[in-house]
């Protein structure tokens, strides 16, 4: 087969479609047909752009409302619980930072001014450290500290909100920015000083004053992890338990299953 | 040769762009009344097939109102025009390649044995055999073999409508007529 073949094959197919060519009527019809479809698509685009609009402006209403509310953190866990997606839990140390697996690590409150209170400033930084074990420390204690939350990151903001089947938040007033300061107080005893039994006092001091408080969940969590370290095993087990057993939702949850099997049997 | 790809005036071409952007029904229909021909004949020559090369055209008439919209207006709107008919062919040219094997089985090609003269006769037998090698090609080697040689375009032509590199485009036509030469000395066997 030589080059000439194929160029004369090719000069074939060339002349033999150009005798082809569709004639004026069935151009004609092809035409129509497109206009048509075209037509089509775009009424079909018009009723999509109908329906969905009004819904997508609901959404973004409703989506504004929750967040100017403050509700918002709280309604997507909701949602995504609810549609069987995974959370990333919100810790109790301070927001921006990620934690272990990924998690967004929870906020450190700041007080919040409001007209019948003076205005308060912004809580001071969280110093960068965690809650390290000591060598002498049991392995549980080893566990809850490599578990403990990363610290706050300075001028650490509250976002974040308990995960699905977290208690809801504490009603909005002058015990809510009280609560915020037992709260700071007890994060800093926890991780700055790094006294847990202090750290526990104040944990418990936080959760009586605050039992529904926006980060009763992680001071619960925290609680657990102070008498983790301070080897009380059996009321750490039980503190532990809820979160092991998803009953605050994925919060911290594959953390307290690896604290309880450290921790081991009563 | 085929006439040079840009034909009209620019002006009025750039108008007939603007208004398909804005999504005008009869722009699309102005369009076709410039370029539907040589649209359709390309599509013929390269899906080789009547029934398939009119569905190619309605499909790149029809999706011409979105692509425009991405398109940079570095060739044609007829070079552009091509271009969407070869990237919507995949589909027609397989369906027109196994209508082709199925009435080749049949032995019952419309026109296969008509009462041109001798010569003419031997050069549609060519071409239908050329028809069939080319089914024969990836897409890509199909369009660089029906563009380049059948329809006598520019290898840099080429590259504007298949969005690639000119160099591409001759390795895609080089291994194209290696494998038509293979398979067109197997049709003259038989």
């Amino acid at each position: 087969m030589s080059d000439d073949l194929l160029k004369e094959a090719a000069r074939a197919l060339r002349e033999s479609t150009e005798g082809d060519e569709p004639d004026t009527d069935t151009l004609a019809r092809s035409r129509s047909d497109i206009l048509r479809t075209l037509h089509h698509e775009r009424r079909s685009s018009s009723i999509r752009v109908a329906f969905l609009l009004p819904i997508a402006a609901v959404l973004a209403g409703g989506t504004a409302l929750a967040a100017a509310s403050g509700r918002l953190p709280e309604l997507v866990d909701r949602a995504a619980s609810a549609l069987g997606l995974a959370v990333a839990p919100r810790e109790s140390s301070g927001p921006g930072t990620v934690a272990r697996g990924g998690a967004r690590a929870p906020a450190a409150p700041r007080v919040v001014a409001t007209a019948a209170t003076a205005p308060e400033p912004v809580l001071a930084p969280e110093p960068p450290a965690a809650a390290p074990a000591s060598p002498e420390s049991p392995p549980a204690a080893r566990a809850a500290a490599s578990a403990a939350p990363a610290p706050a990151p300075p001028g650490a903001v509250p976002t974040a909100h308990a995960s699905s089947g977290a208690p809801g938040p504490a009603p909005s007033g002058s015990v809510e920015p009280a609560a915020d300061a037992l709260y700071r107080r007890a994060h800093e005893a926890h991780f700055a000083k790094k006294q847990p039994a202090a750290a526990l006092a104040l944990w418990d001091e936080y959760l009586a004053a605050a039992p529904r408080g926006r980060f009763a969940v992680e001071a619960r969590y925290n609680r657990a992890l102070c008498l983790v370290r301070l080897g009380r095993r059996a009321e750490a087990r039980a503190a532990l338990a809820p979160f092991a057993e998803g009953k605050v939702g994925t919060y911290r949850q594959e953390e307290a299953q690896a604290l309880l099997a450290a921790l081991g049997g009563p | 040769m085929l006439p040079t790809l840009v034909d009209g005036a620019p002006s009025r071409e750039e108008a007939l762009v603007l208004r398909l952007r804005r999504g005008e029904a009869a722009a699309v229909a102005e369009v076709f009344d410039l370029h539907g021909r040589a649209v359709r004949a390309f599509a013929r020559r390269f899906v080789g097939d009547d029934a398939a090369a009119d569905d190619l055209l309605q499909e790149v008439f029809v999706a011409l109102p979105s692509v425009i919209r991405r398109w940079e207006e570095r060739s044609s709107l007829r070079t552009f025009l091509i271009g969407i008919a070869v990237n919507h062919a995949r589909h027609h040219v397989r369906a027109a390649a196994r209508r082709r094997a199925a009435t080749e089985r049949l032995a019952a090609e419309p026109g296969a044995h008509g009462t041109d003269p001798e010569q003419d006769a031997r050069r549609r037998e060519l071409a239908r055999a050329l028809q069939r090698a080319l089914d024969e090609l990836p897409l890509d080697q199909r369009a660089a073999f029906v563009l380049c040689e059948v329809e006598e375009r520019t290898a840099a032509e080429v590259s504007v409508i298949v969005g690639a590199p000119e160099a591409t485009v001759r390795t895609r036509l080089f291994h194209a007529r290696k494998r038509l030469r293979v398979a067109l000395e197997r049709e003259g066997a038989r």
